[in-house]
């Protein structure tokens, strides 16, 4: 099989690995094969650190590793920016669940860990709007 | 020339709609067809390989949906989501 860029998912509380169940649920279990989920719980510890440095260091195999965060900033992101290093990453913030569909509409094997940030980005960009007043009556169109 | 539809207008018929299991059905039927498949709703027309795409369609039950279809295999791609969606994706 051909190297293929890593994906590592950290997030406060358990939600990295809900969120992974979730996209998982509605796409079927093989969705987002090898995707690694890390629950940070409340905030940093020697743990997560640990953690975190083996998970980019597994899932890295030569062609990058993209981080998906929850919030920029907080301590997950802290941990993966420092314990990161040696690694070809790219940390993208505010992990959602259309994040994670799109990605796994892409096969990392062929794909860049560049272009899996920009679709990671753009998804979860997009993912964020505000529903019209009609949403109240049943129609959920977004503006 | 085949005289088989490409494109037409159908109903969502069940009660969740167009939810995200369902979109993800479509799509990856829509995903095993040599053809560039379409759906549309009020004006909106999404590419129906992305579940993101058909997502913000925001279709529930009784929608109407425009779906259209082209390429080699655009009339068994339009044929099998014709069906899928006219059999409430499963859960009727």
């Amino acid at each position: 099989m051909n190297p293929r860029v890593g994906i590592v998912l950290i997030g406060h509380g358990n939600t990295a690995t809900d969120l992974l169940d979730a996209a998982r649920g509605i796409l079927g279990p093989s969705a987002l094969d090898g995707v690694i989920a890390l629950d940070a719980g409340v905030g940093r510890t020697p743990e997560l650190s640990a953690a975190v440095c083996e998970a980019v260091a597994r899932e890295d195999e030569g062609r990058g590793v993209l981080i998906l965060v929850d919030l920029l900033g907080a301590s997950p992101c802290a941990c993966a920016t420092q314990e990161a290093t040696g690694h070809d990453i790219r940390i993208v913030g505010g992990l959602n669940l259309a994040m994670l569909l799109k990605l796994a509409s892409i096969d990392r094997s062929t794909s860049t860990l560049d272009a899996l940030a920009r679709a990671a980005l753009d998804a979860g960009q997009r993912s964020v709007v505000e529903l019209d007043g009609s949403a109240m009556q049943g129609d959920m169109t977004a503006r | 020339m085949t005289d088989t539809p490409t494109s037409g207008t159908l109903t969502i018929v069940n009660d969740l709609g167009l939810h995200a299991r369902a979109a993800a059905k479509l799509v990856g039927l829509a995903n095993k067809f040599d053809a560039d498949v379409y759906l549309e709703r009020e004006g909106r027309e999404v590419n129906a390989k992305s579940i993101l795409g058909v997502l913000m369609l925001a279709c529930g039950k009784g929608s109407e949906i425009g779906l259209r279809t082209e390429g080699p295999e655009a009339a068994e791609a339009y044929a099998a989501i014709a069906k899928l969606i006219e059999e409430g994706f499963g859960e009727l």
